[in-house]
């Protein structure tokens, strides 16, 4: 059959999208659905899965280790989103500024965040050493004795959050772009009607970079949530006494390590959906205090 | 800038969705294990799943050796770093590609394999060869660990016993006499060697100065009251497949056992912390060989790399502490055959040509120390240590085996949910000494009973 031109053109487009979507088919939305189907079922990965209805939803309520995992991610986000926000904001607007060596400063401060997870937590894991780390030589040499960090339970999520600064470089970036878009005529006229530095920080840049914030607001809080890495190679498996005994944690144990795939694809899924709802809540809260340049729509 | 919230809205629901792909896991159950045998009955591919580490994919260097025997069987090494062994093992069987031989090379022991069905039996085909493990040259004891109602499920490749490694150079400087490596020796008691470690401690705040005189995390932490006597598990754990039906996590032995532990650290300061450790070990981990460790029970994989040290090392038997039965824990590596291998009889040929005592030396030499189980190749593995005398270490390992047990990681059910609730909850007081072992006890005894109760409901 002869195709016409936009028939040609059409069947071009599928051609260059099929290995996008191949994959979203494959790769993406197969394992989606299946976890969903592996959720209702009994399922070791030796033995056929064996459908159980919603027992394993029913089972995280006495589980507690789910709710171990539960406050202990809640504390990191609830810590480390805000914090993380601020100080790459912050930096945002001090990179901002039109001083000499600047793309150094970018790039210094954009540099830890291309270090893999694993390296940058092997690295910090040294640092925080209580007895041979540097950040506890820091203190002595002020007279602090410093504490045990990641093998003190009280110690071990603050240090994390502490650790987590090293990454602000990513969002400062994303910052930086928003900032560099805000209308300098806007800026100048609210000079010329003499509004000072803050003034013109909090009715005129704020309000225009507030879309990304609230996008770096929800991704910090996704990939806080999905915290694992540290929890595997810096406290050895969620420890000390479950300090670090993340959701996502949590979660890879039940699957890789007691080969409960229908356990922890509950799990997965009821994350997805807190996030979603999450998600679908800030939005809405959001409303009144972010401003959309093209519009709601 | 982000102009539009639709835009935003759907960026953020495909970042949601990569949520999910963690817990993903396709595929089904192994499939039939339909044979690829050839004419002479022994052909086909054998797939070996091993770690990716110079003493375990050596193996790759035997199998010209092998295929001079067994010209028609290709042996397809697969490995997988220790972290990643059991995914790698659940990924193949989950992808209908199971190996045909593996063992317990990643946190997953032996029982958690057979209880979950995963293992070939291996009686029928060693019937019908007449094969007996114990003729071969491996000791009944070590053969007979991984049997169940008179069926072989695996075959041990490599016995690790336990040794206590010391320092000779400190013991040399603090003027103290070298331990003894003969068991039976009565005088070599948890007394003494605690006597001794003090004696070998310097304590002090540079590090440099600084030895100790005992580093003792050995061993998982429920398996560590069994060396003194006390007892964790009910006794059909051992009969029934591994699974406990009472626990003794707060009985006053028990209690007195962590106490004693955590003391060694945290009163006595005769051990060093676990962040000490972790700094001595530097990137090899291993902190004996920062020369600062007098005395440590550990496998005795802890003797690889000692040719190198810059100090003598010696090797002594762990001492007695009150379990005139069992002192040593030992670490017995079986190699086994998955039930969806798709060729059974070659992959037995395979784990019986590991076992065989020439194999066995060459593996020596070609891991760079790993022990072996067929004790025809003792001798060589004796030798293999110029800075150990071959006496001592003959004579540990007599002992180890007359006095070991296998260690518990292998041998319990679910293994992983045990260990994770037992290390938590002792975490306080042997981790970081802030509570005693009275405090957690309790609370070990408890989730301990619930995990079990729950796991024998379903």
């Amino acid at each position: 059959m002869k195709l016409n031109e936009n028939g040609r053109q059409r069947l071009n487009l599928y051609i260059f999208l099929s290995p996008w979507i191949i994959g979203l088919l494959v790769f993406t939305l197969y394992p989606i659905i299946s976890s969903l189907f592996y959720s209702f079922t009994d399922y070791n990965i030796i033995d056929a899965p064996r459908f159980i209805g919603i027992r394993n939803y029913t089972d995280l309520m006495n589980d507690d280790l789910f709710f171990k995992s539960i406050k202990v991610t809640l504390y990191y986000t609830c810590l480390s989103v805000p914090i993380q926000l601020i100080l790459s904001l912050a930096l945002a607007l001090l990179l901002n500024q039109k001083v000499p060596f600047m793309g150094f400063f970018r790039t210094s401060l954009y540099l830890p965040s291309m270090v893999s997870g694993v390296v940058m937590s092997l690295l910090w894991l040294w640092i925080f050493n209580s007895d041979f780390g540097l950040l506890n030589y820091l203190l002595s040499l002020a007279g602090i004795k410093g504490p045990m960090w990641l093998m003190d339970e009280s110690w071990a999520i603050p240090a994390l959050i502490l650790m987590s600064l090293w990454l602000t470089g990513s969002g400062m970036v994303v910052f930086l772009a928003a900032l560099q878009g805000v209308p300098v005529s806007l800026q100048e006229a609210a000079v010329l009607d003499g509004a000072g530095k803050w003034q013109q920080l909090r009715v005129i840049t704020l309000p225009m970079i507030s879309p990304i914030i609230l996008f770096q607001l929800i991704m910090g809080i996704i990939d806080s949530f999905q915290t694992f890495t540290q929890a595997v190679v810096m406290t050895r498996n969620g420890g000390p006494h479950y300090a670090t005994y993340f959701y996502v944690f949590n979660l890879y144990t039940n699957a890789f390590k007691n080969y409960k795939i229908g356990y922890a694809s509950a799990l997965g899924w009821l994350l997805l959906v807190t996030v979603m709802l999450l998600t679908y809540l800030i939005f809405k809260l959001s409303d009144k205090y972010v401003y959309y340049e093209g519009g709601q729509n | 800038m982000v102009k539009s919230k639709k835009f935003l809205s759907a960026l953020l629901s495909v970042c949601m969705c990569s949520t999910l792909l963690l817990s993903s896991c396709g595929g089904n159950s192994p499939g039939s294990s339909d044979t690829a045998q050839g004419k002479d009955g022994v052909s086909g591919k054998v797939t070996y799943l091993t770690l990716n580490q110079e003493d375990r994919d050596y193996v790759t260097k035997l199998t010209p050796d092998f295929n001079q025997k067994f010209p028609d069987v290709k042996i397809e090494v697969v490995t997988a770093p220790y972290d990643q062994f059991d995914q790698k093992l659940q990924t193949m069987i989950a992808g209908n590609t199971p190996p045909d031989v593996t063992s317990h090379f990643g946190q997953a022991g032996f029982m958690e394999y057979y209880n979950k069905g995963m293992l070939l039996d291996l009686t029928p085909m060693m019937e019908a060869d007449k094969y007996d493990p114990v003729a071969v040259g491996i000791p009944k004891e070590i053969a007979d660990i991984y049997k169940i109602e008179d069926k072989y499920y695996g075959l041990p490749l490599n016995t690790y016993v336990s040794v206590l490694a010391y320092n000779q150079d400190l013991f040399d400087r603090a003027n103290i006499p070298y331990p003894t490596a003969d068991y039976e020796d009565k005088s070599w008691t948890w007394d003494k060697m605690l006597e001794y470690a003090k004696k070998l401690t310097v304590n002090s705040d540079n590090m440099e100065a600084a030895t100790y005189g005992l580093e003792w995390f050995w061993a998982e932490p429920d398996m560590r009251p069994l060396y003194f006597g006390a007892k964790v598990y009910s006794d059909d754990t051992w009969t029934n497949g591994g699974n406990p039906s009472e626990v003794y996590f707060n009985s006053p032995e028990v209690i007195n056992v962590y106490q004693k532990l955590s003391d060694l650290v945290f009163k006595d300061r005769v051990s060093p912390t676990d962040s000490i450790v972790q700094g001595l070990g530097g990137q090899s981990g291993e902190s004996f060989t920062s020369g600062k460790i007098a005395m440590k029970p550990a496998g005795a994989w802890i003797l690889s790399g000692t040719n190198e040290l810059p100090f003598k090392v010696g090797i002594a038997a762990i001492p007695n502490a009150g379990n005139d039965k069992i002192r040593d824990v030992l670490y017995v590596d079986p190699l086994f055959i998955l039930k969806g291998s798709k060729n059974p009889r070659a992959a037995y040929e395979w784990i019986k040509f590991n076992l065989e005592p020439e194999i066995q030396e060459k593996m020596i030499d070609l891991s760079g120390g790993n022990p072996p189980s067929n004790m025809k190749a003792f001798e060589k593995y004796c030798s293999f240590f110029p800075n150990i005398d071959p006496k001592d270490l003959k004579m540990v390992y007599d002992g180890g085996i007359k006095y070991g047990t296998e260690s518990y990681n292998h041998l319990v059910n679910n293994y992983s949910q045990i260990w994770t609730i037992v290390k938590n909850e002792t975490d306080p007081c042997l981790l970081t000494g802030k509570s005693t072992a009275a405090d957690v006890a309790p609370a070990v005894q408890e989730k301990v009973t619930k995990l079990l109760k729950d796991m024998n409901s379903k």
